[in-house]
């Protein structure tokens, strides 16, 4: 009805002299909701499979590359997150956010990447092939500033790794997942008090190993 | 979290505070709590300082993220282990899957029936071959730990030591650590290498171990049970043999 008011409004202003000046509101797409888009997702709808993943893809590899400090290692993390996850969607009772139950099966996913890593470690390989990281699409390498972003990335990957697993998840999902306290004690299953500690923690010994990096 | 009681307020919570992250209940408290101590308000600048630079770290090293083709290539291969789980979405892609499963099996006949044919006329082929080879025998080499290694425990419940019948537990390989018993070695110490034992293995210290939650047992003491605090430093961490 408002879009014919304001044609009709618009036909009115071609035949008078006086201007009439009318605006269309642009039209506003709605992103569907998670619980939208997984009943979609359970019909066989394809694309709601793509949105799903377009909406959480980067969270996930955030808090996957975190824990893990490769992105080949973080990919495969958010691959078996997804596919656990989406397999798993009658396991989802809807108590929590999607966003909190896949991240918390990412970073399982990821923890056991990490703990797979740790036993291959044991076995001797050949030299380690260049991380894709550290070459762009254009296979050129980084820029000064890549350069310095990925020492500190490097940095920041020891840092953590010095931390107890515990610890380290709840860290990460709270930092990278954007995760509120109360969402991380639901994705982990832990209280609230548990969260504020292990965070406590985890800040005060990050503060002593990165005191060089951080400038109050 | 808002039944906490005032004395149980701790560093933990002022960091909550600091974070934004307290219930309204809580942000009370500690507001309370801190205008009865104003001394903590350094405490408070410290943490929100801490934050603040964290997040800025953190935006800094943001890990590199991968490009659309990399995107496309994760999100196939999500669709291809799902796929086969996926729901029926109408009689198309029923029609379409019973089409596939037909072809799959089609194509699945074929290829066995190709290595079959393959494995037959190689057997055929095969003893031409293999007479002039000579005949290989593997040797598992010795090591002289397998007599002193027990077969798999027989657990009996009523046996007083379930693993009186071990003279070495093997745990993993010949080439990992074993655990074995030492005479006269002090309790709660963990012997390690191979015979004879050179030294102990300090399992760990007060700084690689933190206290995070515990809940009252009913086989403690009555007299109250062990004394521990959830901040490192504050408790000896104690590992006790069990009697035998």
């Amino acid at each position: 009805m408002r879009v014919l008011g304001t044609i009709a409004r618009g036909v009115w202003s071609l035949s008078h002299p006086m201007p009439v000046v009318s605006v269309l509101p642009a039209p506003i797409a709605i992103a569907p909701s998670d619980t939208t888009l997984l009943e979609r997702f359970a019909a066989g709808e394809r694309t709601a499979l793509d949105d799903l993943f377009r909406r959480y893809r980067l969270v996930a590899y955030r808090v996957a590359y975190r824990l893990l400090g490769r992105e080949a290692d973080a990919l495969d993390a958010v691959q078996d997150g997804f596919v656990k996850a989406l397999r798993n969607l009658d396991r989802f009772r809807g108590h929590s956010s999607f966003k909190t139950w896949l991240l918390r099966i990412i970073s399982n996913a990821a923890l056991d990447i990490g703990r797979q890593r740790k036993r291959d470690a044991r076995v001797p390989q050949g030299p380690a092939d260049n991380p894709p990281e550290q070459f762009g699409p254009s296979g050129l390498p980084p820029a000064d500033t890549e350069l310095v972003r990925a020492d500190l990335r490097e940095k920041i990957d020891a840092a953590l790794a010095t931390l107890p697993e515990t610890q380290r998840q709840t860290f990460v999902l709270h930092v990278d997942g954007e995760l509120s306290y109360r969402e991380v004690a639901d994705t982990l299953g832990i209280s609230i008090g548990t969260v504020m500690s292990r965070l406590f923690y985890a800040r005060q010994k990050l503060k002593s190993l990165l005191a060089d990096q951080i400038t109050p | 979290m808002n039944a906490l009681p005032p004395d149980e307020f701790s560093e933990e919570m002022l960091a909550a505070y600091a974070d934004g992250e307290l219930d309204a209940l809580d942000r009370t408290r500690v507001e309370q709590w801190l205008a009865d101590h104003p001394e903590m308000m350094d405490e408070l600048r410290v943490q929100r300082e801490l934050s603040a630079s964290n997040a800025a770290l953190w935006d800094a090293a943001e890990p590199p993220e991968p490009n659309a083709a990399t995107w496309a290539v994760v999100r196939q291969e999500i669709e291809a282990e799902l796929c086969p789980l996926g729901p029926a979405s109408g009689d198309q892609s029923r029609i379409h899957r019973v089409a596939g499963w037909l072809l799959g099996s089609l194509a699945i006949s074929g290829v066995a029936a190709a290595i079959g044919w393959v494995a037959f006329a190689s057997t055929l082929r095969q003893p031409a071959i293999e007479s002039h080879k000579p005949t290989e025998v593997v040797r598992r080499p010795e090591t002289g730990l397998e007599t002193a290694i027990a077969p798999a425990p027989r657990l009996i419940s009523d046996s007083p030591d379930l693993l009186a019948a071990f003279a070495v537990l093997p745990m993993s390989t010949d080439d990992d650590v074993i655990l074995d018993r030492v005479p006269r070695l002090c309790d709660g110490c963990l012997p390690i290498g191979r015979h004879p034992v050179p030294g102990m293995l300090e399992l760990a210290s007060v700084d690689d171990v933190y206290l995070e939650e515990v809940n009252p047992s009913p086989a403690w003491p009555t007299s109250g049970g062990p004394k521990m605090t959830t901040a490192p430093g504050d408790a000896p961490m104690i590992f006790a043999a069990k009697p035998r």
